[in-house]
């Protein structure tokens, strides 16, 4: 089912969470809000749900308006970030309480909610959980029976609020793909709220970068982080060194090097440079940048330099394990570094 | 770089129209300076710095500050230069806007505007009772039975040990403090008639309701609460399921059930300590029985009984209200607890006067 987002507005107080913001979700996609903590993900997510209230705007499902409808009557399955399990009930207890408190026209037979139950249960690999308690189970366990919980009544959307946010990296990574198979095999339109960009280019189908309470950009993984469309969503998807400079004739100085801005007007600009984009060398090139390596930390696969740069805060350089050992680079080496691909923005009058 | 800090030569000349600086400018150097500077320099004047050796982070906040007042700076290093123009003098600060103390006018408006929400608040989860209960009452077995028995266990049955107790200490240390006195007019036999009488129409149901509030209330509101913070609340709603319904009529009816049955035992166990203190007095048990059933009729009994259901009602109210409107974060769930309790008491004064008066009118 898609779901049409528009005009949405919701201030608390003086405080805009949500901007007019327009969106639509096309049936069976597995869309991304992305942004930090603040710009009013979870807001939307909400108000979609039906469990806050926009100020102004709509929200359709499959072309039907919505807004005025109770939560009760959206068919929204939602997975809390704090899983939100009913801890007095067990396992099996909790998947089967939405066809349980059905009323009794709708409501399936017991052995019908049983199969039910242990088929969810069985999607979520953790049937064999069926009579523990939430409290017996780790995060990622309850993580996945609130999904099958929230998956049980078959909701035409399913709504995912910071679903990994309470959980380790590790197990998060697990989950992450999981979710993109799970997703594979229901075809649920499906949400879902995070403030992890590596998590939401994974995951998602599309990804919608916000900020501030408006949408920065909207676009598959590959288009946000290949093309991004401010600063902003350049700086959110990933470490960035960052310059200010200002251009003059289709180049940016820096220090003592100048990088390369061809397309960019003469006015002060700032510039970011991806740490791994950066070639370094010990030979000067004639527009190089040079500095000196301060600092090197290995980060298991990838080592980081930090190289101070004359007039300009410590630059990071990214480097592979093999790069960095083929190398052999030391702190306090003199280095010359080379942007590969740079991004320019005027700055901001 | 110059290191001029066990000897500061910085200088200002006065030069025709303009003002020279001379020597470094570093934090050891401007605490002297800066006051000079101020009070000497005016809008509109031109400071020459080409004079300067050395500027750091604090020569260069002084030389912003000069900037923002007007003067125009010439000659500057253009390291220095760079470093200034990086504060972007020529741009106005950010005005910080500080709360200002509301007027007491205003701080009562806010406080009035808090007591309506209140009670918007409260007048909105009574009717979403009302409609709960109304839209239960053709399909009663809906209810879940299982879990009002639970509740009703919960609320009266695990009780009672607290509630014997208190009775019983209520009953002895009431017959013995009244006892004293009259005995010196040789009344100790009607020690029972104001022993019945007040246990039975005030004090069994107000004791009651006290430990209700405090064992039953706050464990409604805590309980709700947690649910609320952990999102339980939510995850009911989006199965569908009114919270009201589910959650807090159950408790009602368990509560409204139990006060009045608690209050029997409690008046019960209550005359019980008061006999045996008494017997001390040398009443037999068959006198004391006998004033009491002379003293306290029907009436009485149902006037009490009246009064510890609408207790009982008010108290599982009060604590899923708070309960479900708590905040967010771990703290809200105390904050509401704490504050169920206390609009839990003072309700029930108020109650009990409320009673009295009525009572008084009716000639009951």
């Amino acid at each position: 089912m898609s779901i049409d987002i528009r005009n949405i507005s919701k201030r608390f107080g003086n405080f805009v969470a949500l901007d007019n913001i327009n969106l639509d979700v096309a049936s069976g996609e597995l869309l991304a809000l992305l942004g930090p903590s603040g710009c009013g993900k979870t807001t939307l997510l909400r108000i979609i749900a039906g469990l806050e209230t926009a100020d102004a705007g709509q929200i359709l499902f499959h072309g039907e308006d919505t807004t005025a409808k109770h939560v009760s009557e959206r068919q929204v399955g939602f997975v809390f970030q704090h899983y939100a399990l009913f801890r007095h009930m067990t396992v099996f207890e909790n998947v089967a309480f939405g066809l349980r408190v059905r009323p009794k026209e709708t409501r399936p037979s017991e052995t019908e909610i049983k199969r039910k139950v242990h088929e969810l249960l069985e999607l979520v690999q953790l049937d064999w959980l069926a009579d523990r308690y939430p409290a017996q189970l780790s995060g990622g366990q309850r993580q996945r029976i609130a999904l099958a919980r929230a998956l049980a009544v078959e909701p035409k959307v399913l709504l995912l609020d910071e679903p990994f946010g309470a959980l380790d990296t590790k197990v998060r990574k697990e989950l992450r793909r999981w979710l993109r198979r799970l997703h594979d095999e229901v075809h649920l339109t499906s949400i879902f709220v995070t403030h992890d960009q590596e998590e939401a280019l994974e995951v998602a189908d599309r990804v919608v970068v916000l900020n501030k309470g408006h949408i920065e950009q909207v676009g598959t993984p590959e288009e946000v982080y290949d093309t991004p469309a401010s600063p902003f969503v350049y700086q959110f998807l990933g470490d960035v060194n960052l310059f200010h400079s200002r251009v003059h004739e289709g180049w940016a100085e820096v220090g003592k090097g100048r990088i390369p801005a061809p397309d960019a007007p003469d006015a002060p600009a700032i510039i970011y440079v991806r740490p791994h984009e950066i070639d370094l060398s010990r030979v000067a090139s004639g527009d190089a940048l040079h500095g000196e390596i301060n600092h090197i930390r290995i980060l298991g696969a990838t080592i980081r330099l930090e190289v101070d740069v004359e007039g300009h805060d410590a630059v990071e350089v990214e480097l592979s394990r093999e790069r960095y050992s083929e190398g052999g680079w030391k702190v306090g080496e003199t280095v010359f570094l080379t942007p590969r691909t740079v991004q320019v923005y005027s700055e901001p009058q | 770089m110059n290191d001029h800090a066990s000897t500061p030569v910085t200088t200002l000349h006065q030069d025709g129209e303009g003002w020279q600086l001379r020597g470094p400018l570093q934090l050891t150097t401007i605490e002297t300076l800066w006051p000079q500077l101020r009070a000497q320099l005016k809008s509109g004047d031109i400071l020459d710095l080409a004079g300067l050796t050395h500027c750091d982070g604090a020569g260069t906040a002084l030389l912003f500050d000069l900037s923002r007042r007007g003067i125009t700076l010439q000659g500057l290093g253009e390291e220095n230069a760079r470093q200034l123009a990086a504060l972007q003098p020529d741009k106005a600060l950010p005005v910080m806007h500080t709360a200002r103390k509301a007027g007491p006018i205003s701080q009562l408006g806010h406080q009035v505007a808090l007591l309506i929400g209140q009670w918007r608040n409260q007048v909105s989860f009574i009717g979403g009772l009302l409609l709960a209960l109304k839209n239960s009452a053709p399909q009663a077995r809906t209810l879940r039975s299982s879990e009002i028995w639970r509740l009703c266990n919960d609320c009266g049955t695990n009780a009672l040990p607290i509630m014997a107790l208190i009775s019983l200490l209520l009953g002895v240390i009431l017959a013995f403090q009244s006892a004293l006195p009259m005995r010196q007019f040789g009344a100790e036999v009607f020690v029972a008639n104001l022993l019945g009488l007040s246990l039975i129409r005030e004090l069994s149901p107000l004791m009651m309701a006290i430990v209700l509030a405090g064992r039953t209330g706050a464990a409604y509101t805590a309980e709700l609460g947690t649910m609320k913070v952990n999102e339980e609340i939510n995850a009911l709603l989006t199965f569908g399921i009114d919270p009201l319904r589910f959650l807090v009529l159950p408790r009602l009816i368990a509560c409204t059930l139990m006060a009045p049955l608690l209050t029997i035992f409690a008046e019960l166990i209550g005359l019980t300590g008061g006999a045996l203190v008494m017997k001390g007095f040398g009443i037999p048990f068959g006198t004391f029985m006998g004033q009491i059933s002379g003293a306290v009729d029907l009436g009485d009994f149902a006037s009490g009984m009246l009064k510890a259901g609408v207790y009982g009602l008010e108290i599982a109210g009060i604590g899923c209200l708070f309960g479900l409107s708590a905040g967010n974060g771990a703290s809200a769930v105390g904050n509401a607890t704490t504050r169920a309790v206390v609009y839990m008491l003072v309700t029930l004064v108020v109650t009990d006067g409320i009673f009295a008066f009525i009572y008084y009118l009716m000639g009951w």
